[in-house]
């Protein structure tokens, strides 16, 4: 972000706001969800791939934001701690749920009908130049989950292998392994949906 | 090396980190070389997505109601109820500043774009993207913005240099998706979306120095 100061409301900085609400101020925490919630929130949708759930989820991460803001100490940026909340939100639903997206492990890994094709020999059109982003919205939306939520926490969000295998209690060497497969899955994905586009006209 | 050899290896040469002999055999192989650029195309374009929509009002709605609930909102700041707000509730004048703003380019677009004689070939006539020069061109107004915010505060201009060409290039996505597709409800969406976050752009630069 900027090194410029953020503001929540007119003659109210973000570090203002938090100070607030650590008080237990409510109308800076309202401050504070107006400008975060949109970050926040599509961190849940592209996690989850589902609109519901990523409302809950991001309700769930502000309730957790209100009862936590007074341990935030201003070690990194708000916006960072804010994200990390949220990411563990969403991983702990996942785990709550049972479902394989949270576990690495090779034996939980997509079934191979989901995986990337073997690109040896073939040469085709590239994507370069060619990909739009509501496509390649689409295409991440389509990831199976395992190898959607390495793609969003690392390619979109920014985060290390280092951190993601510790928020989610895998190797290094497995998270990127998936991220790589999530790539190619998205390279199938975006040349299917480039080469339909060109069907049609 | 071969194709399958230096394909197992695709992450590591991803990160730039492959060796000198698989190097050499990206350079020498169209296929690899294509996947190579693919991927690493790929991973940049993600990390140009932005954050494009809103959670419903139910979503605070929930929030307001879990706290008190609990108990956590005290009662002298009980100002979770926007209607009791002093000034108003901020952010639902800028929601609904941003939603009516956005409406209005949305609305100019489309009158533009059912001008006769000005049909969906003719990108170059749009609000977002009047230059017609790459998906994140800057029109006049986009430039005269810039021009007020590098006056007002240049070390913001940069920042809004960069946020107005990702807003216009998501646009230009969302208008190309659209032209191919009318009947695409979600490039539709994302169009909305992408003219909402514009006229946050102009909201936020128009509305003062940050100080």
């Amino acid at each position: 972000m900027t090194q410029a100061k953020k503001l929540v409301a007119p003659g109210l900085s973000e570090a203002e706001a938090i100070q607030r609400a650590q008080r237990g101020d409510a109308e800076a925490f309202e401050g504070l969800y107006g400008l975060h919630k949109r970050r926040v929130y599509s961190l849940c949708l592209r996690m989850t791939g589902n609109t519901a759930e990523a409302e809950d989820l991001t309700q769930e991460a502000f309730l957790q934001l209100y009862r936590k803001i007074a341990t935030f100490r201003g070690e990194s940026a708000f916006s960072t701690w804010l994200h990390r909340l949220a990411v563990n939100v969403v991983l702990m639903h996942l785990r709550k749920k049972g479902l394989p997206e949270v576990s690495l492990e090779e034996t939980l890994e997509p079934q191979q009908e989901d995986g990337p094709k073997k690109d040896i020999g073939a040469r085709d059109n590239v994507l370069a130049g060619s990909i739009d982003r509501v496509n390649l919205e689409r295409a991440i939306e389509s990831l199976p989950p395992g190898y959607r939520i390495i793609f969003v926490l690392h390619d979109i969000e920014g985060y290390e292998h280092n951190e993601i295998a510790e928020m989610m209690g895998c190797s290094i060497g497995n998270s990127k392994s998936q991220l790589h497969k999530a790539r190619m899955k998205l390279r199938d994905l975006l040349k299917l949906s480039k080469a339909e586009k060109a069907a049609r006209h | 090396m071969n194709c399958a050899e230096f394909q197992k290896s695709l992450p590591e040469i991803i990160d730039g980190a492959g060796t000198a002999e698989q190097d050499a055999h990206g350079q020498t192989c169209p296929v690899c070389s294509d996947l190579v650029r693919d991927l690493r195309y790929i991973a940049e374009q993600a990390k140009l997505l932005m954050p494009m929509h809103d959670p419903s009002p139910r979503v605070w709605a929930g929030i307001q109601t879990s706290l008190a609930q609990e108990g956590l909102v005290r009662p002298s700041v009980g100002r979770f109820q926007p209607t009791v707000i002093p000034g108003g509730n901020r952010f639902g004048t800028y929601a609904r500043w941003g939603a009516v703003a956005a409406l209005a380019i949305v609305a100019f677009w489309l009158i533009g774009t059912r001008t006769p004689g000005a049909g969906p070939e003719q990108p170059s006539t749009t609000a977002s993207d009047t230059a017609g020069s790459g998906a994140g061109a800057m029109d006049a107004n986009d430039q005269k913005l810039l021009a007020v915010v590098s006056q007002q505060a240049p070390e913001r201009a940069e920042v809004y240099k960069r946020s107005m060409r990702d807003v216009n290039s998501y646009i230009a996505d969302a208008r190309k998706s659209l032209d191919q597709d009318p009947s695409d409800d979600e490039a539709r969406e994302h169009l909305l979306q992408a003219y909402d976050q514009k006229a946050m752009l102009y909201d936020m630069a128009t509305s003062g120095p940050r100080e």
